[in-house]
């Protein structure tokens, strides 16, 4: 008999043993993934680079005061650490410094900016087109199926050819293009999405359809947005940079991070810091932020790891 | 099948909208500029009769018939800078174009491919750490920067190659490279992660158990598998290179069709512009439906036997 | 047919130690397991999932995934040779020719940009010297053994063209076309419809009855157990629990674990109050109990099962790792 109880009583603590283990190995998802971002090397080193990036474009003009279109006829083609300017001049005479950070700015604000917006309006069209089906999905689905594969340079000359030059028809051209592709690819896994049994059984629960996109979608298709967004954002610097390079994009006196590239280019040999500084920050800045999304997609998904990125299959 | 039928027939529908909003795009704002070649002493009805003249106040519509019918006929008019006929321009450019792009083209799979699958199967050693910074380098560095770079190294210092021009081979290389660059970087990527993916699959382990060598099973049974999401993006990349190509023509003076629309954005030559767009819009619209065609031929499972 | 004492196995595992690596640490998921298989019969090896019967077999052949999951000791011996030392050359020229193996999932288990007659050719003329014609006719004369449907059609087909009971037969094809000596088969009905399950058993049967092969089936489930087996050998967390002569093991098992699984099999015959299951858990790899691993979940456990480690002991033909063997209620 008590050979019995012994057992039993064995067996009992050993349950609660197993109990303790088991309360020790779950981790919550969401702390799993906060964990996951501090010991990403990719993200941490683009969100270093990016902050510092980030600094010289919002503080910079603003801490130094100085007037990018100031042009100085004695002082032209300084070297960088010339008293006064910390950065060098170029051929006008305008200072370096202040035009770098500036450029940073436009870069920022053309790419970064504009992709926020069209990351808000892909999401609300590909949710929209991939949940309700129909002919909203007929009508968004054709049309993004045409857009995002366009280059984005050529869309943009296209709309310069329209509009004229400046940065209104880059800024449309990004805003276009970015939206078309997340929207593709939200519409992609939102379809994927509700047709998951957990969606099935939300609509036999009677949830409302705001409620399920919001609730149970929308989490889930955050993540991808997200990467793809980071992905565009770099090609949108890249785009904007190539063509104020060739006369297109941002006009003078606006500085830009490719124009500053394109006026140092016939001084290469004697002063090559006047396309080598605006060429190394639009390095830093494409860097910092591919290296952000490259981080992201290995916190979210760390099965991807060095993968090639959502733009594929249909 | 039915597919492809189905996806044709949205590429027509695609080629006609896509090229009645470029005409309409244009049109829009160029028919006013065409107008101010007149001297600026000219009136108000002299304007509107010059306008009636070239048939800017006709309805849309009836100018993009008489456009398209122009088009179509082979009169294309002429360019507002050089009198040049547009037609000899595409003619003449567009195969300068096809030269560069298709060497890109053809670069990018020939470098990108191997590279990748180098990458795979020596996963985690210097080798693919190294080929994975290079890929991600080749994304971040903008080409326009890189073909200074690369004129700065291999003219300007080394004087291996020109720095600009047309057409021998000698001088197809850096812009040929630097164009090439962004799709090979994507290419590794792609072709790394898809041959690391098809590896875990558990056909691998059939053939294995068949007896297979591993080198065969990689190199023909993973590798096959591998190149069904590589060959359906083919079609992507040339839209993309046709993107950067403006670019690139732009900077090593290379004359192709890029670089004459470019030119033509910045001088106001309208009637360049118009079709030179057009021109393009319609070679990435055909390449994306290759796109499509590839998908479905490289995978078995798509094609209805 | 049933094997004698006096013959000797054809394949016979020592003590084979494996071991899964996954985090940062690394467990033993096969710890000292011990089976022999004898020419011409069909042994079965019974547990469920995680208990490490998947991994046993793969080990045989060398098959398993190496970085997270590696032999750590043991031995293999087939034909006088210990199959873990071999050199990868010599393992190759065995895999299919003389010990073939076929696997679960039908589905994903072909290459599907390859026809299956592209496939079985490759493996033919990987070990044969010969032509592609002669290949391919011994493959088509295969195919009609297995029972597909049009074989020559089939042979030119993509796989996903194919139901999985045409797949999983191609599969046996695959398997046997060399004419080995031993299959492995690990769980081949598991994800096929009941129906077409019987089908392929029956196929399995004949052919090993034909050809006078041995047989080592892998499978959770007791029915198809009772269906093919000669000899039965049951696995839990990584170790042999009983091995028997598949009639001893139904009537009167010795293990309180298989008399468990035993007494879950829903009875068809009779009418019961309520279904029986084993209570608790397979426990963790990580946190395994210090004496017999089922001590936990058994109903005749005493203070010796929670001290030390039952070795398995040997009483007339059939073996159990038990210190308080209860007979059988069912």
């Amino acid at each position: 008999m008590t050979a019995e109880r012994e057992a039993e009583a064995r067996r009992v603590s050993w349950e609660q043993q197993l109990a303790v283990f088991e309360e020790e190995q779950h981790v919550p998802p969401s702390r799993r993934m906060v964990m996951r971002m501090r010991h990403n090397k990719l993200l941490l080193l683009g969100s270093a680079i990016g902050i510092l990036v980030l600094a010289a474009g919002i503080l910079g003009p603003w801490l130094s005061g100085a007037d990018y279109t100031a042009q100085s006829f004695q002082d032209t083609h300084l070297p960088p650490l010339s008293e006064g300017h910390l950065l060098g001049t170029d051929g006008l005479g305008r200072d370096l410094a202040i035009r770098t950070f500036v450029g940073i700015r436009v870069s920022l604000i053309v790419a970064a900016g504009v992709t926020a917006l069209a990351l808000v309006a892909g999401l609300v069209l590909g949710m929209m087109a991939g949940y309700f089906h129909g002919w909203s999905d007929k009508l968004i689905g054709g049309i993004v199926d045409f857009v995002w594969g366009f280059p984005l340079i050529l869309v943009a000359v296209l709309f310069a050819g329209g509009l004229g030059e400046g940065l209104f028809p880059v800024i449309l051209a990004v805003g276009l293009v970015n939206t078309a592709a997340i929207a593709r690819v939200v519409r992609g896994e939102v379809l994927s999405l509700s047709e998951r049994e957990f969606i099935e059984a939300a609509h036999a629960g009677g949830y409302s359809n705001f409620r399920i996109m919001w609730r149970h979608i929308f989490p889930n298709i955050l993540a991808p947005a997200l990467v793809l967004a980071s992905y565009y954002v770099a090609v949108a610097i890249i785009a904007e940079a190539a063509l104020s390079f060739i006369g297109l994009g941002a006009q003078p006196p606006l500085p830009s991070l490719g124009q500053m590239v394109a006026d140092g280019r016939n001084f290469l040999r004697q002063n090559h810091w006047e396309s080598t500084i605006p060429g190394i920050s639009l390095v830093l800045l494409v860097l910092s932020v591919s290296l952000i999304g490259d981080g992201l997609r290995d916190v979210f998904d760390p099965r991807l790891r060095h993968e090639a990125k959502g733009v594929d299959d249909k | 099948m039915k597919r492809i039928i189905a996806r044709s027939l949205y590429t027509l529908v695609v080629l006609f909208v896509s090229s009645v909003a470029v005409f309409y795009a244009i049109r829009l704002s160029g028919g006013d500029a065409i107008a101010a070649r007149l001297p600026a002493s000219a009136t108000a009805e002299q304007r509107s009769a010059f306008r009636d003249l070239i048939g800017l106040n006709d309805p849309i519509y009836e100018q993009y018939l008489n456009y398209m019918g122009g088009v179509l006929s082979g009169d294309l008019g002429r360019s507002l800078t050089n009198n040049a006929d547009i037609f000899d321009m595409l003619l003449e450019h567009g195969l300068n174009s096809f030269i560069l792009g298709a060497t890109a083209f053809a670069l990018v799979f020939v470098i990108g491919v191997p590279l990748g699958m180098l990458a795979s199967v020596r996963r985690n050693t210097w080798v693919d750490n190294s080929v994975m910074t290079f890929a991600v380098g080749g994304m971040a560095v903008p080409n326009f920067w890189l073909a200074l770079l690369a004129v700065w190294l291999f003219a300007s210092t080394l004087g291996w190659l020109p720095s600009a021009g047309c057409c021998s081979p000698r001088q197809l290389v850096l812009p040929a490279i630097v164009l090439a660059m962004e799709g090979i970087a994507l290419t590794v990527r792609m072709t790394r992660s898809a041959m690391l993916e098809n590896m875990e699959q558990d056909f691998v382990r059939t053939l294995r158990a068949g007896g297979l060598s591993e080198t065969r099973i990689v190199g023909k049974h993973v590798f096959r598998n591998a190149l069904v999401p590589i060959i359906s993006l083919a079609g992507l990349r040339i839209g993309q290179i046709i993107g950067y190509a403006l670019v690139v023509e732009v900077i090593f003076g290379w004359p192709g069709l890029g670089q004459v629309l470019v030119n033509a954005v910045l001088r106001r030559d309208y009637p360049v512009a118009q079709f030179f767009s057009l021109v393009l819009v319609a070679v990435v619209v055909l390449s994306n439906w290759l796109a499509d065609v590839g998908y479905t031929v490289a995978n078995p499972r798509l094609r209805k036997a | 047919m049933m094997a004698t004492t006096t013959t000797q196995p054809i394949l016979s595992i020592k003590d084979l130690r494996t071991s899964v690596s996954s985090g940062g640490q690394t467990f033993d998921v096969v710890r000292g397991v011990s089976i022999d298989v004898y020419p011409n019969e069909v042994l079965c090896l019974v547990g469920e999932s995680g208990c490490g019967k998947t991994i046993t077999a793969l080990s045989i052949m060398r098959l398993l995934p190496d970085p997270p999951v590696r032999i750590r000791g043991g031995s293999v011996e087939y034909r006088g040779r210990d199959l873990i030392k071999l050199r990868r050359k010599e393992i190759k020229s065995i895999r299919s020719n003389q010990i073939s193996m076929i696997f679960q999932d039908p589905l994903t288990s072909l290459d599907p940009v390859f026809t299956i007659g592209h496939v079985m050719t490759e493996v033919i003329r990987n070990h044969r010297d010969i032509s592609k014609e002669e290949a391919e006719s011994i493959g088509m004369k295969m195919l009609h053994e297995v029972g597909l449907p049009a074989p020559e059609r089939r042979f030119h087909s993509y796989p996903h063209q194919l139901s999985g009971g045409m797949r999983q037969r191609v599969m046996i094809a695959l398997a046997l076309v060399l004419d080995p000596d031993i299959l492995i088969a690990d769980e081949p009905t598991t994800a096929l419809d009941v129906t077409v399950q019987a089908q392929i058993l029956e196929k399995l049967l004949e052919e090993q009855r034909e050809r006078h092969m041995s047989m080592l089936l892998i499978t959770h489930d007791l029915a198809v157990v009772a269906a093919v087996a000669d000899r039965v050998a049951v696995m839990y967390a990584g170790e042999i629990v009983e091995e028997a002569p598949v009639d001893e093991l139904f009537s009167a098992p010795k293990h309180p674990y298989t008399q468990g699984l035993l007494r879950a099999l829903p009875q068809v015959s009779y009418k019961r109050d309520k279904l029986e299951s084993i209570s608790g858990l397979v426990p963790p790899p990580q946190m395994m109990p210090p004496g017999c691993f089922f001590a936990p979940r058994c109903p005749h456990a005493l203070e010796v099962c929670w001290e030390e480690h039952p070795e398995l002991t040997a009483g007339n033909g059939a073996k159990f790792r038990c210190f308080n063997p209860q007979p059988f209620q069912p």
